[in-house]
């Protein structure tokens, strides 16, 4: 399953570099685009777009505060 | 005060400080400069070092920010008041134009996501409700307003409308659509009031399939952006530790001092940061592949780019690629007035829906035609028409269909040509010569890949004199005619072993095995039905020839702009820090080095978003 986030209030692209490293570790995949301010998760079907999107909020909250995710519609 | 304003007076008391420190030889007194220095300090870089200090404090986790920070504190201790400034200002600045290349480009590229229409105007038993295009569903009625843009994919309903695909195909041909043909999202609605059955849910429909592809392409990475991945994770701790034995070296070193080191130490931890390279190189790719977007080209990944530009060989289908699929009529022998035999024809032509009947009836449209009477008119498919004109008899089809009619000889040879012939009253009167017409970029393409050293091949399931044909007018020498999609595969692995890197370009019918197989293929997207095609790397939307060349002289530059950056970036960073270290460079080199040169490679990288 692909969900795709806008992902807003990261520093710089070196830290977009970091926090993708973290969310992949908890995914399948994770991909942050820092020029196009996107996030796209490929996650296991077992999960619910509702579960992807509160792990990712938490590790990106941790990461750093000021970065805020949202599911795209 | 809001956050410009501040960097403004930042960077005006920076500049106060400079010319008061090498054109007035320091004449302000410390006492002054201080307080001054400070305010602007605080002014400027009060948030940077509170978020260091609560990322380590919270998150136990070292940031740019902080090592900003102590190069700052450093610089203050050492009494450098105006390096400790640009070292905050510059850092500022550097932030700043990382937001403007960011937004700069997004709306660029993502001009798509920028239309995307917000609402849908559903039509629910004449009653008129504007809802999310999310919330579309398949069946519903949906209205578009001339001048808007169609939110999901459907069908025509209304009689006719012009639509504006310019955004999905990057043709500006306007494209006339009639009831119940296709109407994909992102075109606009160039008519009056025109109503959509909806058959694709908003997920699926054309526009979103477009900006998600667009997006994911930076899932597909190319070499060189995992190259400066791998290199940045060792790059900052590499420059901090080496800042941090500096820093040390008096200890061990008699007659070294400490402030001198100190200073060498802070030049590594400004040019710690290697977001020149991660920002700029990313962005040249995905600047690019915005640029190709918008002559029609998408490509689903920058890796493709990269194999692109280092392309040795392409294999092309033929029916639908080199050529368009529609026939054109290319010659005709017959003892009939010409007038006449075309009366003929546009009054059989007219009643039927084959391909073939299209083409006819537009050669026929160059001559004075007479209304003709037709009567028991027939088709039968895939063999030919017949009818009564003036009382005559007349068969009209392929050669198995008139043989049986009149003994006339067949004339069918395999030239590449395909025969009409025209049967009246068990006479043949006319034969009419058909091919497949070949684009007429093709020759441009072949040519422009002969000068490069790619080698091209036709791979086709067609006839030996179709194929023959289609090499003669695009110039392409090498041909596979008559292949089976076993075949096809045999001789594409051919060509893999001896030229290596491999591209396809097919119509995506059948060719799934060879895309598979192939480096990098591109799929003509018949205006928009291929974004389906999950196999292909790069999609065609206009189908034209001369967007595929286009692909590859931007790609080429696209690939050269990304290398230049990475080498430029590093170098550049390598000096300052090998200077620093013997003591040669100082703080504002490597300002230079830090953001002078991220400005640089990022703006050399926003070229990209113009090439076409």
């Amino acid at each position: 399953m692909r969900l795709r986030f806008d992902i807003k209030g990261i520093d710089c692209p070196h830290c977009a570099l970091k926090l993708e490293k973290m969310i992949k570790d908890k995914f399948e995949n994770a991909v942050i685009n820092f020029a196009a301010s996107s996030l796209v998760i490929d996650a296991k079907d077992t999960l619910c777009e509702e579960d992807v999107f509160k792990i990712a909020s938490d590790i990106a909250f941790n990461f750093d505060s000021n970065v805020k995710i949202s599911l795209r519609d | 005060m809001n956050s410009r304003l501040k960097l403004i007076f930042s960077s005006t008391v920076f500049i106060v400080l400079v010319i008061n420190e090498y054109l007035f030889d320091s004449y302000l007194p410390v006492s002054v400069v201080l307080p001054l220095t400070l305010l602007a300090y605080i002014f400027c870089g009060l948030d940077v070092v509170l978020d260091a200090v609560k990322m380590l404090i919270k998150q136990k986790r070292m940031t740019e920010q902080l090592l900003m920070t102590i190069a700052t504190f450093a610089a203050f201790i050492l009494k450098d008041f105006p390096e400790a400034l640009a070292i905050m200002v510059f850092y500022k600045i550097g932030a700043k134009f990382e937001d403007f290349a960011k937004a700069r480009s997004h709306s660029n590229i993502m001009h798509l996501a920028s239309i995307r229409p917000q609402i849908a105007r559903v039509v629910i038993d004449g009653e008129e409700k504007d809802i999310k295009p999310r919330d579309v569903k398949i069946g519903d009625t949906i209205k578009v307003l001339k001048g808007e843009i169609v939110p999901v994919d459907g069908v025509l309903q209304s009689d006719c409308c012009a639509l504006d695909t310019r955004s999905l195909t990057g043709e500006s041909k306007t494209l006339v659509v009639n009831k119940s043909d296709n109407v994909l999202s992102g075109s606009v609605n160039m008519s009056d009031v025109i109503y959509i059955k909806v058959t694709k849910l908003y997920k699926n429909s054309s526009l979103t399939k477009l900006i998600n592809l667009i997006e994911d392409s930076a899932i597909n990475k190319s070499k060189s952006e995992d190259l400066i991945r791998r290199f940045c994770t060792y790059y900052t701790p590499f420059v901090v530790i080496t800042a941090i034995l500096l820093c040390l070296v008096p200890v061990f070193l008699e007659g070294a001092v400490f402030s001198d080191w100190i200073e060498r130490a802070l030049v590594f931890l400004v040019v710690s940061c290697p977001c020149a390279l991660v920002l700029s190189v990313p962005l040249t790719f995905f600047a690019g592949i915005g640029a190709l977007s918008k002559i029609g080209v998408l490509v689903k990944g920058s890796v493709h780019i990269e194999t692109i530009s280092r392309l040795k060989a392409i294999a092309f289908d033929k029916t639908g690629t080199l050529s368009t699929g529609e026939f054109k009529l290319s010659d005709v022998i017959t003892s009939l007035d010409k007038n006449y035999l075309f009366s003929i024809i546009f009054a059989l032509e007219k009643n039927s829906t084959h391909p073939i009947s299209k083409s006819l009836l537009q050669a026929a449209k160059s001559y004075p035609i007479e209304q003709l009477d037709v009567c028991d008119f027939k088709e039968i498919s895939g063999f030919g028409l017949t009818a009564f004109i003036d009382k005559k008899e007349i068969y009209f089809g392929s050669y198995e269909f008139v043989k049986k009619i009149c003994n006339c000889v067949n004339t069918h040879t395999d030239d590449g040509y395909t025969r009409l012939y025209l049967v009246i009253d068990k006479e043949l009167s006319a034969t009419l010569l058909l091919e497949d017409c070949i684009k007429d970029d093709a020759k441009a393409l072949v040519s422009y890949l002969d000068s490069n050293n790619i080698k091209s091949t036709i791979i086709s399931g067609d006839l030996k004199g179709c194929v023959q044909l289609a090499s003669k007018k695009t110039g392409i020498k090498d041909y596979y005619y008559q292949t089976t999609p076993d075949k096809k595969v045999e001789v594409f692995k051919k060509i893999k072993e001896q030229n290596h890197i491999v591209a396809f370009c097919g119509d995506g019918l059948n060719d799934a095995p060879v895309i598979n197989l192939s480096d990098v293929s591109f799929v003509m997207g018949k205006k928009g039905s291929a974004l389906s095609v999950e196999s292909a790397d790069i999609i065609v939307m206009n189908d034209s020839l001369e967007s595929v060349r286009k692909c590859f002289v931007i790609s080429k530059r696209i690939y050269k702009t990304a290398v230049f950056n990475i080498a430029f970036v590093i170098f550049i960073k390598f000096m300052v820090l090998f200077l620093g270290a013997f003591g040669f460079a100082n703080i504002y080199s490597a300002i230079f080095a830090d953001v002078g040169v991220l400005i640089l490679a990022v703006l050399n990288a926003m070229r990209a978003l113009t090439f076409r």
